[in-house]
């Protein structure tokens, strides 16, 4: 903490030497806006005509600099007309630009803002008005499908998880996976803070060249969010309101057999007839109020805002309540010199999980069986299952209505966000910034299962029944960072020049307690744990509490943005980082990039184009593990029943650990008409030493798991995105747009040949691993023995792929030379595709958006497990799709279960209007909103959702817990039995000003 | 550019040089060395805190009582017992069936299992011995434990490194090799150079005390029985002169007695609503009870403990999941393990062990009623547990095959169970002593006299003749589910026999692959063994 002290105070006395130091002249500022709606202009052009002295205004549209009186500003921005004013006495000018010519657009860099003219990296920038429509909250699924190589996955839909985000694809086999989030300059912020009515722009940084600015943490992918700000205003205080109503149905159904069905098929009859999918679904209500004040005035401005989400899932009593405020200002101050950003926000959640495993027995559960125990066909003990019905002596069964509404399953988080940042005008071409940002979650999650649940209340048990679990986390982000920005022309060409430091610390602390045998009754013990009977008996409470050392990340870093005559753009820069995760020889990392674009239409002068660029960049990123003391020696404590306390390795150390490190070439071109914009990208990305935990010897190291340097990774990709204004009238319009994107990614190196991953699970299939990873190959394969029929006795028969006459189809043979086993698909798709279209005629805007993938296959759990007619398990449901075969009655996994999963879906529909008020002077800018999400989907996949999965969590089984905090991203394409069922959603969205 | 180095570059560089690059890791939520444990409190199993518990405590850790490694791999390997896959339950992708049927692959994950958890137990005896501060007679426990893990070893993969300190390579020996590098520590232990009659022990720094969760002079010589026993399989030596020696001496030490009539605990599976559950459990089913602590046959056994040394989970393994009722068990049972007609119907009715190492027929609850099966398969709601086993796949029925049932269960029952499971026992050393005698001399009848005193023990008709066949069959009725089966049958040139569900197998198989994984990632210090 002391070091941190000094070092913020070091700065603050640089700021204030450096201000010391300034030249007394007089300054002139302002603020540059749109004429038509007075909003902002980032990035405009303030020059002191006949002079080199200028500036370009900020992300409030500010600017100051110094000048004399009589001299004449020149404003000059991109889409809008030239205006000239002459310094008078005053020290304020603002000036209102009027759109002229095409606009320009800026784009946000890291540690910066930059043209888009100017940028050599593949970067994509959507604005607000690009965003997917309707009630989303998780912020990144405001951009699925629409920047080509960004993969926004959140299969079936469950409120209360966050998507799976992929840049690129795979990225590491490890841990950070998943892009690096930058909310307004602070990096690693958290998504969990920050409502997406808040945001004004998404720009994500999609290859090395322009990651390598953030080092290690980059190799993902950057997402760099930018939060609407106040603009400043002649008059008063502009409010928003907008508000949006949705309900969300069930969009897919398993094909399950009814209760006729079910007994013509030879299940056992228990006399009812019960539509378990349809107990424990509901029709979602989902609401959003958003308010937003904004204003300012002189050198202030600010924007406050409050957003409440009420979300229902569509499996009962899941969802949650969500309230965030956030307030941005913005002043100016030492004679406009000195910029004061700063921002905080507050996130308060409740969380209803309720249990996804609802929705998972709601399949498989006997549909003759009744609800309540009452109804039994056999004598029941109902008051023992709080009145619900069990079928006993079935392993991994539990009445799906009883697990949801007598367990409690819930979660309350808070964060508390702030970040200050000043910029410091040195001279007119040198700003300083320091930044200064925290992040402070705390989450905690209770779980209570009374003593009449069968579902993890152990009801059958005769002695210890009931369970409360208690969970609390707490996790804290410190960043300290201040850098300098230097500008500079040389005639026509520019050189600006950025150099910092950057301090992160990261600490989490957790701990844990379950607690369990109460006694029968309606109190909700777990308010109540005192009362337990485990605090007689030894060894049933289990507690756990765990905190991270200080992960700390320490960088130096530079960066040199050349552009030569406003044609040649060269981007270089370099990161020096260093983490505490690392092994004590190799915590330290280079990250280098460099970038060139050429605007050869410049030269080139093609009439038929008006934008023909072409840009390079390389760089390397790094990719810090998700764990603390990889490096290190893990030993586990054994308390032995004699009182001794002694200790056993569990994970042998690795001092030579060092960075994982990710070489990215991307080719861009660039190319625009009139009425067509398009961008195409071409990537190879080299990942070597990527870190994951590996069988070593067990004989040396006395364990046999031992964290790695372990392979290297190659992935080849093509993204192409397109813009076409098919139609531009004064009365209507019509824009489409497609993106599409395809990679592969192959496993180059790999410290064994070959594995198999992913156990397909219990009851029954255990030791079916279904992925392969070979060097050599494409990673995501499926694998398994080919389906090719069923004996007369309901056995498989497998294909000899071979051909050799035998048949080896053991899944301990699965990588045998002999081995009758094949690639049964591919997890990943071999392409996707976004498709927007947007008409506009009069006040009346269409926004249909379609997506798709093609080319990826899914196992489908469900019917791995539960499609074959087992004879000796005609107690559960069977998945009856049409791919079922007749007469199976062996559940072993093949080709039979992995499926072709393309699909291609509607995935946004908005009809929004603009309503004409007439005389009504309270409200302005009323729109009304139509939007429809998932309407429908095109596919052969018969599981309830088609999207790809790109990690897989294992198995779980019999109420055992799913553990989401280590995916395997190794195993893509798993529909797991624990997915959440999709949802289809129909949203009211109403938004005015007033 | 010269502004930004004056103002900029300098200030920072000074400001990175001290605290601010400062990347030390200080881990606080994990152990990464060994702890001291001085000065903790001994918790409430009293006495002084005991450093060799981490070394005892991997003989839980490998398996031995638990599915998936040691004991699974050593059971349902023979012709005691296998896992059916019961319909959608328990295929596992096939590999249940492959151990049951000998067609076990490199990549067997209960061979790799127990591999990696044999290696492990040698590290903790390896740090241990390394770290120092052991008095001579826990170095020599610390070092009998380890010749065991190592006759583990041999007897399951023959060929293995011998690592006798913590991160130090040592070259793969031949089955041999290891053979006499476990006879030499034992035989170092026993501070003799030889087992021979009238050697002289007292010189042993393993001592005569009685604690049958260490290791004594007596338990000692009870693995190096068990290894010389088998040396003409491991080393290609007969050595049954030694073995008939070291048993013998333990037995006429009259250190241990022999649980029969009179030597009972209090059953703690009783229901007290069923007239033929007895109060006490006697003889036989003494020795394997859960209050089993301070049975005198327990010569050495690995502790067990429901609370404080869990690993023991038979009662999940093998019972259906409606005989939660019958023992009132904490958690319902998996439905597993079930022992083969054949092996059940090589006892007689008369046989006392039958009755206490298998359950079987239909089922009661703890107050006497019918234990339901609400899925059964056959219609009849009871459970009733049948000695036949109608295939072994896919379909095996739920209610098929009697049960394992020797380490009997108690009312209340957690999923982990108390009773000690042993690893030298008088009994054994009763079957080891004749069977040498037989085999050095050539001649069964000189089993006779030890084979007779564990049957007047069964309460079964003394033998007046026996042969090699016959003497198999009475040591697995009284050895079963004590994880020795796969050794015997190899011993007695039975292993590659077929039987039930199990076709011939070839000779290699007597000795298991080295795991893959171990071989991927020894760098090619490590070879297949042959056949795989």
């Amino acid at each position: 903490m002391k070091s941190f002290l000094t070092k913020w105070t070091f700065s603050l006395l640089l700021l204030i030497g450096m201000t010391a130091a300034a030249i007394s002249q007089k300054t002139v500022s302002g603020v540059v806006t749109d004429a038509a709606n007075g909003e902002a202009l980032i990035g405009a052009n303030v020059l002191v005509k006949g002079t080199s002295s200028g500036t370009i205004t900020d992300i409030d549209g500010s600017f100051s600099l110094s000048a004399s009186e009589g001299d004449v500003l020149v404003i000059s921005y991109a889409g809008y007309s030239d205006q000239m004013v002459t310094v008078g006495s005053s020290n304020t000018i603002n000036i209102a630009l009027e759109a002229g010519k095409l606009l320009e657009e800026v784009v946000v860099v890291g540690y910066g803002t930059q043209k888009a003219k100017e940028v050599t990296s593949a970067q994509v920038s959507v604005k607000r008005e690009q965003f997917n429509q309707g009630p989303i909250s998780d912020p990144v699924q405001l951009l699925q499908g629409k920047v080509s190589g960004l993969q926004v996955y959140n299969r079936g839909g469950d409120p209360n998880r966050s998507s799976t985000i992929r840049l690129r694809g795979i990225s590491t086999v490890g841990a950070n996976v998943e892009p690096l989030i930058v909310i307004d300059g602070i990096i690693g912020a958290s998504l969990q803070n920050i409502d997406p009515n808040d945001i004004e722009s998404m720009d994500v940084l999609k290859d090395g060249s322009a990651a390598a600015i953030y080092g290690s943490r980059g190799s993902s992918g950057v997402i760099i969010i930018t939060t609407k700000r106040g603009s400043k205003r002649s008059t008063g205080v502009k409010l928003t309101y907008n508000g949006q109503v949705g309900v969300s149905s069930r969009m897919r159904n398993i094909e399950i057999m009814d209760a006729a069905q079910f007994k013509a098929a030879g299940g056992t009859n228990l006399g009812s007839t019960t539509d378990w999918v349809n107990e424990v679904t509901q029709s979602g209500v989902n609401q959003v109020h958003g308010i937003a004040a904004e204003g300012g005035g002189g050198n202030t401005s600010y924007r406050v805002s409050a957003n409440v989400r009420s979300v229902d899932g569509i499996l009962k009593t899941s969802g949650f309540d969500q309230i965030n405020t956030r307030l941005n200002f913005t002043t100016k101050a030492l004679n406009d010199k000195l910029t004061v950003d700063f921002s905080t926000s507050v996130t308060s959640k409740t969380q209803n999980f309720a249990f996804q495993e609802a929705l998972r027995y709601a399949i498989l559960y006997n549909p003759t069986a009744p609800v309540l125990g009452s109804k039994s066909p056999y004598p029941f003990n109902s008051a023992q299952f709080g009145g619900y019905f069990e079928s006993l002596g079935l392993f991994d069964a539990f009445n799906p209505v009883s697990i949801i509404n007598q367990n409690k399953n819930t979660g309350k988080s808070t964060e508390f966000n702030y970040g200050a940042n000043l910029g410091y005008k040195l001279l007119d071409n040198l700003t300083i910034s320091a930044r200064v940002a925290s992040q402070d979650n705390k989450f905690a999650s209770r779980q209570y299962y009374p003593t009449t649940s069968n579902f993890r209340g152990n009801a059958t048990s005769p002695i210890r029944k009931g369970q409360a679990n208690f969970y609390d986390q707490d996790t804290k982000f410190k960043l300290y960072e201040a850098y300098a920005t230097h500008l500079s022309e040389f005639g026509k060409s520019t050189l600006s020049l950025t150099g910092g430091y950057s301090y992160q610390q990261s600490n989490f602390n957790s701990h844990s307690l379950g607690i369990g045998d109460f006694a029968n009754g309606d109190l909700d013990f777990s308010n109540a744990i005192e009362t337990s009977q485990d605090l007689q008996n030894a060894g049933f409470i289990t507690v756990n509490s765990d905190a991270s050392p200080d992960e700390k990340i320490i960088a130096m870093f530079g960066r040199a943005n050349f552009t030569i005559n406003d044609a040649i753009f060269v981007n270089g820069s370099i990161r020096r980082e260093g983490s505490t995760k690392l092994g004590a020889d190799n915590q330290w990392g280079i990250f280098p990039s460099l970038g060139v674009g050429v605007d050869i239409n410049k030269y080139a002068k093609i009439n038929a184009l008006n934008l023909l660029k072409l840009r390079v960049g390389y760089g390397i990123t790094g990719s810090l593990p998700g764990q603390n003391g990889l490096a290190r020696a893990i030993r586990g404590i054994e308390n032995g029943a004699d009182g001794s306390v002694t200790t056993r390795l569990l994970r042998a150390a690795n001092p030579d650990l060092k960075w994982e490190e990710k070489a990215e070439t991307n080719l861009g071109i660039e190319l625009g008409t009139g009425k067509l914009r398009a961008t195409i990208e071409l990537y190879n990305r080299d990942i070597k030493d990527f870190i994951l935990e590996r069988t070593v010897d067990v004989a040396v190291f006395g364990v046999n798991r031992r964290v790695e340097n372990a392979g290297k990774l190659n992935t080849k990709g093509v993204e192409v995105a397109l813009s076409f204004d098919a139609i531009k009238t004064s009365n209507v319009s019509y824009t489409t747009g497609i993106v599409f994107s395809t990679y592969k990614t192959v496993l180059k190196n790999y410290v064994i040949p070959q594995e198999s991953r992913a156990n397909l699970g219990a009851p029954g299939q255990n030791g079916t691993n279904m992925i392969r990873v070979k060097e050599g190959e494409e990673i995501g394969q499926i694998w398994g023995p080919v389906f090719n029929g069923v004996t007369d006795k309901g056995d498989v028969i497998f294909k000899d792929v071979n051909g050799d006459g035998k048949f080896v189809t053991g899944q301990d043979k699965a990588l045998e030379k002999d081995a009758d086993f094949a690639v049964l698909g591919n997890g990943i798709p071999d392409f996707e595709l976004g498709w927007t279209n947007n008409l506009s005629y009069k006040g009346w805007n269409v926004n249909a958006f379609f997506r798709g993938a093609f080319g990826h296959s899914l196992v489908n759990t469900w019917r791995a497990f539960y499609e074959p007619r087992l004879s000796s398990q005609t107690s559960y449901n069977f998945v009856n799709t049409e791919l079922a075969v007749k007469g199976l009655t062996t559940a072993r996994f093949s080709s039979l279960y992995v499926e072709k999963a393309d699909f291609f879906k509607l995935d946004n529909l908005t009809i929004s209007r603009s309503i004409p008020l007439g005389n009504i002077k309270a409200i302005s800018n009323l729109n009304v909103s139509l939007t429809g999400q998932n309407l429908f989907v095109i596919t052969k996949y018969t599981g309830s959702d088609p999207e790809p999965a790109l990690v897989y969590y294992g198995a779980t089984d019999n109420g055992s817990v799913e553990n989401t905090t280590n995916g395997d991203v190794l195993s893509p394409g798993i529909d797991s039995r624990n997915n959440y069922f999709s949802a289809r959603v129909v949203t009211l969205g109403i938004n005015f000003n007033f | 550019m010269k502004s930004v180095k004056k103002y900029f570059i300098y200030p920072c560089l000074i400001l990175m040089i001290g605290a601010c690059t400062n990347l030390d890791e200080q881990l606080k939520g994990d152990v990464t060395t060994d702890i001291s444990i001085k000065g903790l409190s001994t918790g409430s199993g009293g006495g002084a805190s005991d450093v060799l518990g981490a070394a005892f405590a991997e003989l839980r850790n490998t398996g031995s009582a638990n599915h998936g490694a040691y004991y699974s791999i050593q059971s349902i390997t023979s012709d005691e017992m296998c896992i059916g896959a019961k319909g959608g339950d328990w295929f596992d992708g096939g590999i249940l069936v492959e151990l049951h049927r000998q067609t076990y692959t490199p990549t067997h994950a209960f061979i790799t299992g127990t591999w990696n958890g044999h290696y492990g137990a040698i590290n903790t005896c390896n740090e241990l011995l390394a770290k120092g501060g052991l008095d001579a007679n826990q170095t020599a426990q610390i070092k009998v434990l380890r010749a065991y893990f190592y006759m583990r070893l041999m007897d399951l993969y023959g060929n293995v490194k011998i690592i006798t300190a913590p991160k130090v390579d040592a070259p793969q020996a031949t089955r041999a090799n290891v053979f006499k590098f476990v006879e030499s520590e034992m035989l170092a232990a026993l501070g003799v150079t030889e087992i021979k009659q009238g050697m002289n022990l007292s010189g042993s720094p393993l001592g005569t005390a009685i604690n049958p969760n260490r290791i004594n002079t007596f338990a000692a010589l009870g693995i190096i029985a068990k290894l010389y026993l088998n040396a003409e399989v491991y080393a290609g030596t007969k050595m049954y002169d030694k073995a008939a020696v070291a048993a013998g001496y333990v037995i006429d030490s009259g250190a241990y007695k022999l649980c029969g009539d009179g030597c009972k605990v209090s059953n703690l599976g009783r229901r007290t609503a069923v007239a033929t559950d007895p109060a006490d459990l006697e003889g036989y089913a003494a020795v394997f009870a859960p209050n089993n602590e301070t049975n005198p046959e327990n010569i050495f056994t690995i502790l067990y403990d429901e609370a404080k040394a869990g690993g023991m989970n038979f009662s999940q393994m093998n019972l259906h999941y409606s005989s939660q009722f019958t023992w009132n068990l904490n958690a319902q049972p998996w439905n597993g393990y079930q022992a083969l007609e054949e092996f059940y119907n090589s006892y007689t009715d008369a046989d006392v062990r039958k009755k206490n190492n298998f359950i079987v027929g239909p089922q009661l609850d703890f107050g006497g009623s019918a234990v339901l099966d609400y899925a059964s398969d056959d219609g009849d709601l009871q459970l009733n547990y049948t000695p036949k086993i109608n295939e072994l796949a896919p379909n095996s029925k739920r209610e098929a095959g009697s049960r394992p049932g020797k380490f009997s269960f108690k009312q209340l029952g957690r999923p982990d169970q108390d009773n000690d499971y042993p690893i030298v026992r008088l009994g054994e050393l009763y079957l080891i002593r004749g069977e040498a005698l037989a085999r050095n001399a050539g001649n069964w009848a000189l089993a006779i006299p030890d084979a007779n005193v564990i049957r007047a023990r069964a309460k079964v008709q003394p033998y007046n003749t026996l042969d090699a066949n016959e003497f198999l069959k009475e040591r697995g009725r009284e050895m079963f589910q004590e994880g020795v089966r796969r050794t015997d049958l190899i011993r007695f040139g039975k292993y590659n026999d077929a039987w039930w569900e199990k076709p011939i197998s070839q000779a290699f198989r007597n000795i298991f692959p080295i795991p893959q994984d171990a071989i991927n990632a020894s760098a090619g210090t490590l070879k297949q063994n042959p056949g795989y």
